[in-house]
């Protein structure tokens, strides 16, 4: 109460509209608000409806171990997204160390940069076209085989950046004081490079955790990931379902985001805008 | 920013009324036809314009938009943000729409052609829908329609037969499942087909073929034997789901599918990666025709033990604002000539009746018209003479040919019961086209139009399945749709799952890091050590 009688006596400022550097970022709130944050409440609030009112049904659809087999379907899409990752590290570190080494680098850089720039679709549908023609049954092999290919890119960039931007002095140091070549590159090149591969794993195990294109295209629609999962249960206009999925989806997506950030606080070479 | 957040939100209210209160007065010189995607001549389209003209004296504007599923469509009718006169659905769309409600009970009695549409399907819909309290009958007009049934190899590009027709027949949906009974009652299985079979991933079709491959077998659960397959595919309750997704995880699980498509399976047939795949009949024949290019020989069968009749059907929705203009758009293209252009062009069925199509001289005239082109890539007709591939592609070009051909038309449609018979008009069509001497197998307007009339087996399989008994039409799922939905991702959810790859994959990750570590214990250590030493 006493706020309001002491701010009754101020006198109401028109709008005005003045362009200030503010000014400028009300198209990009505007945008925002409509494509993230009106989906998002949207999502919400289908969660929560079944049959047109509140209710916890579609939680209980969802986690009922009994009749939904979402949670094991969920279950898988994370393993196969562990595994695309790892191996997309294993594949990647070395390769951006030696290009990094490199001094043609940067244009060698652009070869594994090349085929991200045809439509991903058009890749995997070659892809599966290669398969067919030399004999190879299409299945689980053949669908983390299209996902490293198609988040390799994502792995290698940010590496090859955090590892191009160590100081030399650092590793010339260390050399200087006794290291052999080994020591170097896991004391000093690894740990200074951390931030990359932070930002390398956040880059290919979101989006691997909620793809379907590949897996659909690339084993036949026979594996079926989370993605896949919530993408029929929108085509069949379960909405309740799906929206609850994709909050699961979502919640994992800031818990791995969440720990990644604990650990690359201090990231600054690392991340990288593709 | 609490000011901001209230402006943008008032932004975003405005829009939203806006664009949804846009436009709410009746219209009289634009008609929104909202229809499947490559489901239209397009070239005919403005056939209707003057058609309009010529019936009401005003001037009309076709707007013409497109979707690629059934769902996509009803999401918007339903929520009625879609501001079109006129909509295409399928069967159970129909039914859905018409229940909520969202459709337009059309006045059947100011619409002329519709004598014109085959009565089997109203027929067949008047006895699905007896009793019920909705009757699809008012709410639609047939436009295309077909069978679900099995696409299968007959001979593969190399030349090896794959499937005869006969094991087709005897198989019938089993042939999904790889696992069928000959009639004596003993399993039969083909070792070719494993790894070679697709489903359509599509829960409608995908329970057709289970509830039918559980009659075929005769493992229908207990109490459901006397069904027939009309109601064996209406019948949803939780048991016959189960049934269906037990068949269907067992065809999943062993090792008989090659996996699921939706417009892959095509391609994947004339390569030869696939031998059988669930199809509708408009897309098999397709198929068959683009197959026939590549040297391959593809088969269709809707298996006699019974399936599923499809058809999709104009519908008004509540939402028209041109109501004159879509009951005279529906009446448009009731014509025969119309279906002709519309059936060539899109390769459905026209619901429009075989009688109503060989009494129509237009009609006949399109069905000539459409082979008026020789491909000189089709191997029986490269062989004609360069001047007869010439005089075919430019016969209707000049008029006195095309009177020609009319006045024989004209001749033969004075009597309209007996001009088919003898077969002679045809033969007189095909020597205006393609002249007289040519005693080789031409395919010619002859052909095309012997093959609309009397080709038994095209006509069985393909075209028009004349017996309706073991046909049904599925009805929406209705309440049971989440449970359906819900069992169909369990299916897909379940198995193909390769633990060996998985193991291979997690054990050389593995691998790989221990062998790091392990390097890098090993040097850490005999760094240290060498550095004591040096102290």
């Amino acid at each position: 109460m006493t706020d309001n009688v002491q701010q009754a006596p101020k006198v109401r400022k028109k709008f005005k509209f003045r362009l200030t550097r503010r000014a400028f970022s009300y198209p990009y709130i505007l945008f925002l608000m409509i494509f993230v944050v009106v989906p998002l409440v949207l999502i919400l609030v289908n969660a929560f409806i079944y049959d047109g009112a509140f209710s916890f049904q579609n939680f209980a659809d969802f986690f009922n171990v009994g009749t939904s087999k979402g949670l094991s379907v969920l279950w898988k899409s994370i393993v196969i997204g562990l595994m695309t990752t790892v191996i997309c590290l294993i594949i990647g570190y070395p390769l951006a160390l030696i290009l990094s080494k490199m001094k043609a680098g940067k244009l060698l850089i652009l070869f594994f940069m090349l085929p991200m720039w045809i439509n991903f679709l058009i890749r995997t549908l070659a892809t599966k076209a290669i398969f067919d023609a030399m004999g190879v049954t299409l299945g689980m092999g053949t669908v983390i085989f299209g996902m490293v290919y198609n988040y390799l890119p994502f792995m290698i960039m940010p590496l090859y950046n955090s590892i191009s931007n160590i100081d030399k002095s650092y590793s010339e140091a260390a050399l200087d004081l006794g290291a052999d070549k080994m020591t170097v590159l896991v004391k000093t090149i690894l740990p200074l490079s951390f931030p990359g591969i932070l930002s390398g794993i956040t880059m290919v195990f979101i989006p691997a955790i909620s793809t379907f294109a590949i897996t659909e295209i690339l084993s036949d629609r026979q594996i079926y990931l989370f993605g896949d999962s919530i993408q029929n249960m929108f085509s069949q206009n379960m909405y309740g379902v799906g929206s609850v999925m994709s909050l699961v989806m979502l919640v994992l997506v800031l818990i791995s985001n969440l720990i990644l950030n604990r650990f690359g606080a201090k990231d600054e070479s690392g991340s990288v805008v593709l | 920013m609490k000011k901001l957040l209230l402006i943008v939100l008032i932004a975003c209210f405005a829009l939203f009324s806006v664009a949804s209160f846009s436009g709410c007065s009746s219209r009289d010189d634009k008609l929104i036809v909202y229809n499947w995607a490559d489901y239209i001549d397009p070239t005919i389209l403005s056939d209707f314009c003057d058609y309009y003209f010529d019936k009401t004296g005003k001037k009309i504007e076709v707007v013409y938009s497109t979707y690629d599923t059934n769902e996509t469509m009803m999401t918007k009718i339903l929520n009625d943000d879609a501001d079109v006169d006129l909509i295409c659905p399928s069967e159970y769309s129909i039914m859905r729409l018409a229940s909520a409600g969202k459709l337009n009970v059309i006045n059947k009695d100011k619409i002329d052609n519709l004598e014109y549409i085959n009565t089997t399907i109203t027929e067949k819909v008047d006895e699905v829908f007896d009793g019920e309290e909705i009757n699809l009958n008012d709410y639609f007009v047939p436009y295309m329609w077909g069978t679900l049934g099995i696409m299968y190899t007959r001979v593969d590009k190399y030349g090896n037969e794959v499937i005869s027709d006969e094991m087709a027949e005897e198989a019938g949906w089993g042939l999904l499942w790889n696992s069928w009974l000959d009639e004596n009652g003993n399993k039969k299985s083909y070792d070719k087909l494993n790894g070679k079979i697709l489903m359509k991933d599509s829960v409608r079709d995908a329970y057709v073929a289970a509830v039918m491959y559980l009659y075929e077998m005769g493992r229908l659960p207990d109490g459901y034997e006397s069904y027939t397959p009309q109601d064996l595919i209406n019948c949803t309750d939780d048991i016959m789901i189960n049934a269906a997704a037990k068949v269907m995880q067992e065809q999943k699980e062993s090792g008989c599918l090659k996996g699921y498509e939706v417009d892959l399976g095509k391609d994947d047939m004339i390569m030869g990666s696939a031998y059988v795949n669930l199809a509708w009949s408009g897309d098999a024949m397709y198929a068959i025709e683009e197959a026939d290019i590549e040297g391959v020989e593809l088969g269709y069968i809707a298996p006699e033990s019974g399936g599923n009749v499809w058809f999709d059907g104009w519908c008004i929705p509540k939402t028209c604002k041109n109501v004159e203009a879509a009951e005279l758009f529906i009446e448009w293209i009731c014509q025969p000539y119309v279906g002709i252009y519309n059936m060539y062009e899109i390769g459905y069925s026209s619901a429009i009746s075989r009688d109503a199509f060989i009494s129509d001289a237009e009609a006949i005239l399109a069905i000539c018209e459409s082979y008026q082109y020789i491909d000189t890539d089709d191997k029986a007709l490269s062989a004609l003479s360069e001047e007869r591939i010439k005089k075919v592609n430019t016969l209707w070009e000049s008029e006195e040919s095309v009177n020609a051909i009319q006045a024989v038309l004209d001749k033969a449609l004075e009597n309209p019961d007996t001009m088919w018979d003898d077969a002679s008009v045809l033969h007189d069509l095909d020597d205006l086209i393609f002249g007289t001497d040519e005693s080789g197998e031409l395919y010619g307007a002859y052909d095309a139009i012997y093959e609309l009339l009397y080709d038994e087996e095209w006509l069985a399989l393909i075209r028009y399945p004349e017996d309706f008994t073991n046909l049904g039409v599925m009805k929406d799922f209705g309440n049971q749709n989440n449970a359906i939905v819900s069992m169909w991702d369990s299916v897909k959810a379940s198995g193909g799952w390769d633990w060996t790859v998985a193991g291979i994959c997690l054990g050389v990750c593995f691998a790989l890091i221990l062998g790091f570590a392990l390097i890098f214990i090993l040097k850490t250590k005999v760094f240290y050590g060498r550095y004591r030493k040096v102290n």
